[in-house]
């Protein structure tokens, strides 16, 4: 990890007595994939106008490659592409001359690279098409087709396989992941807990304008593992732990086992066994995102 | 940075099936209203003009006036103005609704610079509104001329008062248009643009206009100052206008001013029509 692309400071909008955003702060590293997960309404797409200029912060700032954007200040967006809701086109337009369009804003993009990124969507059978006769599926690879044009260092997706069939759903997922080995950061806010569990380095779990959780995939899903250990004498186990340090929110009795979330086995043996305590069996309940994300989310912030 | 997203707004207007309807709308009216004209003329519709009238409606159909009177049909107070509003409403206010202007915005267009390129693309088709019609009844009239005069009479014709002419109307129009457009950035919405630049077009100019000269001179010389009386100026200097209720004329119309301060009057409209668009749109959050 290294350059720091998008950067949000203290990052917040009201929007009168509603607080959509509340103090956001979050780095993304060049060349990662990082995953912004939340129920609807938790201020994910809120969080995405503010980092494209679309929307002013209430309080706090937003930096991408180090240099602050806002409404006012739109030039870092340049290095930018961006599918944000549902796609933007011009309807009496084909998917070709949209994407003509779009390259006049960009002088190096030229018809070659258009008929690059339609073939990179699957779009290139309907290319010269109207847009407005095309599926909610088709429309989307529109979207991702001109976020990719000019070859941005970051690329911001919000919901980006929306509409998409689970074919599409992979393709996208594969081409993700390609451009992310060449070296593009992408930013992604997605629904599809599995689709970030496979694709994202890093997450963070946003709820009512907070982010509650943030971090690597792994990390986030090892703190919320359970550990089940079975002991001749529960209750004792339970104070053992808690005396060797571990929160008591995270230490459970059921029945013969104590229940410990948020550690390894290795570690719960290891301070168990400072007590003179031998667990006759340790099973490591594995959980993946999905759960971590309802657990977080239901959870009180 | 401008001249590409002008390109680019130059393009989606011009491919646009819109302002070829509305010039199509114009060459029909222009059409239609220049037969009307003719068959009165000629008293084919029954009317019995007097022959002060019938000579007057002659001019209108014929070479030289009839190419001026063409150019009439695309003013602000007509149909010109109206067609106007609708273009320009339409295209404004549509970008909110088919959500392209988070496109523009988001790739690191300034929002000045793309209101301003947007709002310039808008010129060519005002221009074309008064173009069509000159071309259109100019042709007719044209015919007109050569059947009822036996000449065409193009050395009668003041080609640089024409040329002069067309682009006054053209810049009369440019109030209507961005005072469409601000409304267009103030309400997101089409039908709101639209039919609060129709009716102060339509309905609001012109009652001021009527009424102001009912109360006091002073009040008609003020309600000059606004677009249709700037463009009225503009387009009918040397002339004094006589102010009519009912097709009776008002003794003591108000003079008209001066074409230097109808030019500079519609360009600080203009001006200020755009500068505040461009403030509401500077502060507007474009949601989803």
């Amino acid at each position: 990890m290294n350059e720091i692309v998008l950067q949000t400071f203290d990052l917040a909008k009201q929007y009168g007595p509603v607080r959509a955003v509340a103090g956001i702060d979050l780095p993304v590293y060049r060349g990662e994939v990082y995953g912004f997960l939340g129920p609807n309404g938790a201020g994910k797409t809120t969080t995405i106008g503010m980092a494209l200029g679309l929307i002013h912060p209430t309080t706090g700032r937003v930096e991408l490659f180090g240099q602050p954007v806002s409404p006012a200040h739109v030039t870092p967006l340049r290095r930018v592409g961006a599918l944000v809701g549902a796609p933007s086109y011009v309807p009496y337009f084909s998917a070709r001359r949209n994407l003509q369009l779009v390259a006049r804003l960009y002088p190096d993009v030229g018809a070659a690279r258009i008929d690059e990124v339609l073939e990179m969507v699957g779009l290139a059978q309907a290319a010269n098409r109207p847009v407005r006769g095309y599926s909610m599926g088709m429309k989307q690879r529109l979207g991702l087709a001109a976020a990719l044009l000019h070859k941005p260092e970051l690329i911001i997706l919000d919901e980006p396989t929306n509409g998409l069939d689970p074919a599409g759903m992979r393709e996208v997922r594969d081409l993700l992941r390609s451009l992310a080995g060449g070296g593009t950061t992408i930013f992604l806010s997605s629904h599809l807990l599995h689709e970030v569990e496979q694709t994202c380095d890093r997450v963070a779990v946003l709820k009512q304008g907070q982010i509650v959780a943030q971090g690597r995939v792994s990390e986030l899903l090892g703190q919320r593992q359970v550990v089940r250990v079975r002991v001749p004498l529960p209750t004792v186990a339970r104070e053992a732990l808690l005396q060797s340090g571990v929160p008591a929110d995270q230490i459970r009795t059921n029945g013969s086992y104590v229940e410990v979330t948020g550690l390894p086995g290795e570690q719960i043996v290891e301070r168990l066994a400072a007590h003179a305590i031998y667990p006759g069996e340790v099973i490591a309940q594995g959980t993946d995102l999905e759960e971590t994300f309802l657990e977080l989310t239901r959870e009180a912030v | 940075m401008f001249m590409r997203t002008f390109s680019i707004e130059q393009t989606k207007l011009m491919r646009r099936a819109l302002p070829w309807i509305l010039l199509s709308v114009l060459a029909g009216a222009t059409l239609l209203i220049t037969g009307i004209n003719y068959l009165v003329m000629n008293n084919s519709l029954g009317s019995n003009l007097g022959t002060e009238m019938t000579a007057e409606v002659r001019r209108q159909v014929t070479w030289p006036d009839g190419l001026f009177s063409a150019i009439s049909i695309a003013g602000g107070s007509a149909l010109g103005g109206l067609l106007v509003v609708i273009l320009s409403g339409t295209t404004m206010a549509q970008e909110y609704t088919w959500r392209t202007l988070q496109q523009w915005l988001g790739r690191g267009v300034p929002r000045p610079v793309f209101l301003a390129a947007k709002f310039a693309a808008l010129l060519l088709p005002i221009l074309l509104m008064v173009l069509v019609p000159l071309l259109v009844g100019g042709l007719l009239t044209g015919l007109i001329t050569i059947g009822v005069e036996g000449r065409l009479g193009a050395g009668d014709v003041a080609w640089s008062s024409l040329a002069l002419r067309t682009l006054a109307t053209a810049y009369s129009l440019l109030p209507y248009a961005a005072l469409t457009f601000l409304i267009a950035v103030a309400t997101r919405s089409t039908v709101a643009a639209v039919g609060i630049g129709v009716a102060y077009a339509l309905l609001v100019e012109g009652l001021v206009l009527q009424l102001a000269s009912f109360f006091s001179e002073s009040l008609a010389r003020l309600s000059l100052y606004l677009p249709a009386g700037l463009a009225q100026s503009l387009l009918q200097s040397e002339r004094l206008v006589q102010v009519s209720v009912d097709g009776r004329p008002i003794t003591g119309g108000a003079e008209l001013l001066s074409p230097a301060v109808a030019v500079a009057g519609i360009a600080v409209y203009t001006v200020l029509f755009l500068a505040a668009a461009i403030a509401i749109f500077r502060r507007q959050d474009l949601n989803e």
